[in-house]
């Protein structure tokens, strides 16, 4: 979806996520960045409980992919992979250029966990997706999600 | 004639999908928002967490006689629902808008669970729906035809990790495909391949751009022009396996890569690169102009896309967003020997 199609589809895909968010409860918010950041004004937004996730995910799954590696790549794709899809989308309506690092990113990861046997590079491609998330957060004015 | 690029700032039907694109999210949030409500009876549509979330996977729905049609199914924490069967079942909404009264259209019919390539599917498969790792993706498939445009809503219940769920999802049905489709004449296109020099490598396979090669050397040697010209079948995958918006274009072009490995003499295999430049402002500048010659119509382009043409140059077969092997591999064994593409 080029144009207008990826607002839709974008449009869309936060609508369902922001209903299932809303389904799914407080759950364990705490302290965590909630509701939705709208970049530049955009009628797109991006729900940040989502974004959470990704990125804790994304920490979590840096922290196995040197042991565990197996659930590295279970851990990226059950959590991080999809939301970090949508963030994308989200994203190539104000800035393509950032919209495009997070997919190459993205997409080094996923051949790195499609990949038999996982190669070493993991880490380091992990480390360089986490880096390019929190530009887009810092993009979208989202508050810092560090790794612990 | 066939449109162009040039023509995308003046395409008719262009505020019909904007409106229906307005109409669809409205639909689709009154659609999750029900979802959630508690005040519904139990076991009803608004069954609160216990509610399943419906994404339509098809593209360029049209009336006409059955067809697949995919929908992703998640629980309403969006864990990924997969395996078994679940029911689907068609309403007709509306025209202009989605009416009150949803008017149930056929039988339920019963949906299959496509796995994309690269999941694990148990063997014995399981019988039943359930939550699934995120490495396990698919979308679930039935036949249905659609006899009349309008707003529809599909509705899913599946018996998931013990509990009945229900969920739905509305989508705009036209009164004719925009994109190619069975029977018509294959485009004859001239796309990229590993001849093209004078194009940046990521502008014939997007994964160039970030490994450096090209993956899948096979799938860029010929045209869909050359196919036509040599009345050869072949096997077209459009999709960005980088830029991505479905999550399923890697896995498809990389099935549609093995088994152009197994059947190079029954036909021409060719993956189709979306993206010129995908950080282009413009679509002119952005797209590939075989990408756009089949898929880019009212300023939209979805992909992936895979097209199976007959040696007769029409389209057998297509292929929206998920493809699996079970589905290609009869098509292309209908095809005789004839050698690999010269």
């Amino acid at each position: 979806m080029v144009s207008r199609l990826g607002v839709r589809a974008a449009v869309m895909a936060t609508a369902l996520a922001l209903a299932a968010s809303a389904c799914s409860g407080s759950g364990d918010g705490g302290s965590r960045p909630t509701g939705t950041a709208s970049p530049g004004g955009s009628a797109t937004t991006v729900p940040t409980p989502l974004l959470v996730v990704a990125v804790e995910s994304l920490c979590l799954a840096r922290s196995q992919a040197d042991t565990d590696p197996k659930s590295a790549r279970g851990t990226f794709y059950h959590r991080s992979h999809g939301p970090l899809h949508t963030l994308a989308r989200t994203l190539e309506s104000i800035d393509r250029g950032l919209a495009a690092r997070l997919l190459e990113a993205n997409e080094s990861v996923e051949a790195d966990v499609n990949a038999q046997p996982l190669p070493p590079r993991l880490g380091a491609d992990l480390d360089h997706l986490i880096d390019v998330t929190h530009q887009v957060l810092e993009r979208l004015s989202v508050p810092a999600i560090p790794c612990p | 004639m066939r449109p162009t690029l040039a023509d995308a700032g003046r395409r008719r039907g262009h505020d019909h999908n904007r409106m229906a694109a307005v109409m669809l999210c409205a639909v689709m949030l009154a659609g999750a928002v029900a979802g959630c409500s508690s005040s519904g009876p139990k076991g009803s549509t608004g069954g609160g967490k216990d509610s399943l979330a419906v994404e339509v996977a098809s593209y360029d729905l049209a009336v006409g006689p059955p067809a697949r049609f995919i929908a992703g199914v998640l629980t309403a924490d969006q864990q990924l629902v997969g395996f078994g069967t679940v029911t689907m079942r068609f309403y007709f909404l509306g025209t202009g808008k989605a009416s009150g009264n949803p008017t149930p259209v056929g039988a339920p019919t019963t949906a299959m669970f496509l796995p994309i390539p690269g999941t694990t599917v148990p063997s014995p498969p399981p019988t039943d729906p359930a939550v699934v790792a995120g490495v396990d993706r698919g979308v679930y498939a039935a036949r249905f035809g659609f006899d009349r445009p309008g707003f529809w809503r599909v509705e899913v219940s599946a018996r998931v990790a013990g509990k009945e769920r229900r969920g739905v999802a509305a989508f705009p049905v036209e009164d004719h495909h925009h994109l190619p489709a069975p029977g018509d004449a294959a485009l004859d296109t001239t796309n990229l391949t590993l001849a093209s020099t004078d194009v940046p490598r990521a502008a014939i396979d997007s994964r160039a751009g970030t490994g450096g090669e090209v993956p899948d050397p096979e799938l860029h040697s010929t045209t869909i022009a050359a196919a036509l010209a040599a009345k050869r079948p072949a096997v077209v995958v459009f999709a960005t396996p980088v830029y991505c918006v479905s999550r399923f274009c890697g896995p498809v072009t990389d099935l549609v890569d093995g088994l152009a490995k197994a059947d190079a003499d029954r036909a021409s295999f060719v993956h189709v690169e979306i993206y010129k430049n995908f950080e282009a402002q413009n679509d002119a500048d952005r797209l590939n102009a075989a990408a756009a010659d089949w898929l880019f119509r009212d300023d939209d382009l979805s992909e992936p896309w895979v097209f199976v043409i007959g040696a007769d140059g029409r389209i057998i077969a297509r292929f929206d967003n998920v493809v699996t092997a079970s589905e290609l591999e009869p098509l292309i064994q209908g095809f005789p020997v004839i050698g690999p593409a010269g």
